[in-house]
């Protein structure tokens, strides 16, 4: 008997919902559908950005240190840790080292995005204009960017190491041997090895990106510009740049964030060094935290990245045609 | 074979099998981090074969991270879960461990230990804090100068025995001797072993120590002084041209592989380099060709060198801690000890495993270990100076860590003087409250 109230009860609440929905229009019923399929990912999306989020928040505004690391969340930790209101951030606004890592991050990311973009351009007209014997390049163009970053690393680390590495031999061969240096442990190359190493690495998204964008622009556009009497120049500039505006945006706002939040390729690399000089606020976060065991001011940092990251996240949104 | 023997034959087969997993399900399953037995070395098979052969315990076969950075972080996140049971880690993070109470003293477990006459004092004292014991001793090592015994003789050089003698030696081999550079100083950013090679040559000049670890918090021991001479080691060795200056930032494989590739005439080290032997004809003919003698000592200094006791430490969270206790027992056992040690080449921290006849007898036993290893010169070229060995004070070393190697970059990359720079290390450390 209980059994079949139950069963009732149920089926009787699926016909309200059902009565509820009918009631709706086509564009609030997708909204609703929407709606419950986001349902199960909420909680996940909860536990693994929202909560990490707010302790980095909380975190900040502590003295937090390895120890209250041990204990995880819960009353110990605050137990252990004292507030100290803006402290950590105060500490950072006055410390040269933070403005310092600030400038080279947003450096590394205006070079480096801006020479992949380039470079991958060219690289798609290359692909577009479909040269003989260059059909192979599109399979392996990206073997770059799916190359794991630590061998990524340990390939350049090859290259410029001190005495066996082929970048000093090529320079010894053609008779450049004082140009020949330790190129990571160099105060002058060690940087812009690190943008030739995300530039290596991201340039072929770019390619194939820019490549797929060409493909689709309507062919009439450029014959009608011929009848006209355009030039190479002419039609580059005002048929295939308009044409890629929209996947140039996206390429160049998703590499932005990729870059500015990278950590491994420095970590790996350099470790931030040669004294501080390829240091990044991403591998500055886990110095503080793990070499100066400063966890609160970690912590703090780590937000002002994330707001940072919230302003590129806002523009992708924006570009992309979602709510900002 | 009769159906009825077969069928027997599996109940008996089903019988033993369940009682097996009856057994085994009451021993509880234990952890281990060890860093040996994930990272590649050429006896790292043998080492994890014995072991998972003689081990009377239920050990789970994941050995965690490889790398103690990525063993110190994750023991730090995840160490209050009781995972894992045993770690072997460095002196300086057992001293962090022990601040954030993850370590369990073994005073209890090592008043009973049938073994514990077989280890020094001296290294028992490296891993006490505040007169209690948190970590077996595992391994340890002075660190000495190595030199190519063929190249001072080609060139008609002394070994080094000062500081200047030690500049002017490297400087000259650098000059003369063709493909080959003088010596080398590790200089990554965050890799210990620059400190370590730092604290070698300060312990010279103050063999009390960097730190007071009596006091609390720890009191700074060394003067700025002390620390402008160790820099000026540093700068002198640069810009003399003892060390390449292509070799600024060089991490600890530059050191270890370059000196056994040929590169370097000289280097201070730890008994560990001759694990490289086995990689090829190269790398044994210079450990073959290879001196061993203390690191040259400042003018006014007493000789003394960096002495690192490895410990191997119990979980203070750990479910199991009288499982956890064997199972640091059996690691540091004379037999595991005897073979890890004999294959890499590196000195036990128990007597018994250090016993030559031990030694020996193991290599005819096993055809897997270098015959070399008979002769003894090897280890007793570092045994013979394990007096003048120092250990780091019990603090947490993190943030020494850090400024030290900054105060060594801002010099070799000539951003400030040996003098600027150790004002500047000097009221850093004096500055932390350890």
């Amino acid at each position: 008997m209980s059994g079949n109230k139950k069963k009732d009860s149920f089926f009787s609440r699926i016909n309200i919902f059902s009565s509820f929905l009918q009631k709706r229009t086509l564009t609030e019923k997708k909204k609703i559908t929407g709606w419950l399929m986001l349902l199960p990912v909420i909680p996940a999306f909860l536990i693994v950005i929202i909560f990490p989020a707010l302790m980095g928040i909380i975190n900040s505004f502590t003295d937090a240190d390895i120890v209250a690391m041990t204990v995880g969340i819960g009353a110990e930790f605050f137990d252990i840790v004292d507030f100290i209101g803006f402290s950590n951030y105060m500490d950072l606004f006055t410390d040269g080292d933070f403005w310092e890592v600030t400038l080279r991050s947003f450096a590394l990311v205006g070079i480096a995005v801006m020479l992949q973009y380039v470079l991958g351009l060219i690289l798609a007209l290359l692909l577009d204009e479909g040269l003989k014997g260059f059909g192979w390049f599109k399979n392996v163009i990206m073997l770059p960017w799916v190359v794991p970053v630590a061998s990524m690393v340990v390939i350049f680390n090859w290259m410029t190491a001190p005495n066996y590495g082929v970048v000093n031999m090529l320079l010894e061969t053609i008779g450049l041997e004082h140009l020949t240096t330790n190129w990571f442990g160099s105060l002058a190359f060690a940087f812009p090895i690190i943008i030739i190493m995300h530039v290596w690495r991201n340039m072929p998204f770019y390619a194939l990106t820019l490549y797929a964008g060409l493909s689709s622009i309507p062919q009439n556009q450029y014959e009608a510009a011929e009848v006209d009497g355009a030039t190479a120049w002419q039609k580059f500039r005002h048929i295939t740049l308009p044409n890629l505006k929209y996947p140039s945006m996206v390429v160049i706002v998703l590499h932005v964030l990729w870059t500015f939040n990278n950590f491994d390729i420095i970590y790996l690399s350099t470790g931030g060094g040669p004294v501080g000089t390829t240091e990044v606020m991403a591998t500055e976060v886990y110095d503080m935290a793990w070499n100066l065991n400063l966890m609160g001011r970690a912590a703090a940092l780590g937000v002002i990245m994330m707001l940072i990251m919230m302003i590129f996240s806002g523009m992708y949104l924006k570009l992309v045609g979602g709510d900002v | 074979m009769s159906t009825k023997k077969l069928l027997t034959s599996m109940l008996v087969l089903l019988i033993a099998l369940t009682f097996t997993a009856t057994l085994q399900a009451e021993s509880p399953e234990l952890n281990l981090w060890q860093h040996e037995f994930v990272i590649d070395w050429q006896g790292r098979e043998a080492v994890v074969d014995f072991f998972e052969e003689n081990t009377q315990l239920n050990v789970d076969e994941d050995y965690g991270p490889a790398g103690f950075d990525s063993i110190e972080e994750q023991f730090i996140i995840q160490g209050r879960t009781g995972y894992p049971d045993v770690l072997e880690g460095t002196p300086e993070q057992m001293f962090t461990y022990q601040e954030a109470g993850l370590v369990h003293s073994l005073d209890e477990f090592w008043q009973d230990y049938e073994d514990k006459d077989q280890y020094p004092e001296s290294l028992l004292e490296a891993l006490e804090i505040d007169g209690e014991l948190y970590g077996l001793p595992y391994s340890h090592n002075v660190r000495m100068l190595l030199y190519r015994e063929s190249v001072f003789e080609e060139h008609d050089l002394d070994v080094p025995e000062t500081w200047d003698e030690f500049v002017e030696t490297a400087a000259y081999i650098s000059e003369n001797v063709e493909d080959m550079q003088g010596f080398i100083f590790t200089s990554e950013a965050d890799e210990v072993r620059v400190m370590q090679e730092f604290l070698t040559f300060y312990y010279q000049l103050n063999n009390e120590g960097l730190f007071d670890d009596e006091s609390d918090p720890a009191r700074l021991l060394a003067s700025e002084e002390e620390l402008a001479e160790v820099l000026k080691l540093y700068d002198d060795m640069y810009t003399e041209g003892g060390v390449d200056i292509d070799e600024r930032g060089s991490d600890w494989m530059r050191t270890d592989y370059g000196y056994t590739g040929g590169d370097f005439a000289m280097v201070t080290v730890g008994p560990w380099v001759w694990g490289h032997r086995a990689e090829d004809d190269e790398a044994s003919d210079v450990l073959d060709d290879t001196g061993i003698t203390h690191p040259p000592v400042h003018e006014e200094g007493e000789a003394a060198t960096f002495m690192e006791v490895a410990p191997m430490m119990m979980n203070a969270h750990s479910e199991h801690p009288e499982e956890s206790w064997e199972l640091l027992k059996e690691v540091t056992s004379k037999d595991f000890q005897l073979l890890i040690n004999t294959l890499s080449g590196a000195q036990a921290a128990r007597e018994d495993a250090m016993e030559q006849d031990a030694i020996n007898q193991l290599i005819e036993e096993r055809d897997d270990i270098d015959e070399e290893m008979a002769g003894d010169w090897w280890l007793a070229g570092f045994s013979e100076y394990a007096d003048i060995g120092v250990a780091p004070s019990a603090v947490s070393w993190d943030r020494p860590e850090d400024y030290i190697i900054d105060a060594i970059q801002e010099v070799i990359y000539e951003q400030q003087t040996p003098t600027e720079a150790a004002e500047e290390l000097y009221r850093n450390l004096d500055n932390l409250d350890l």
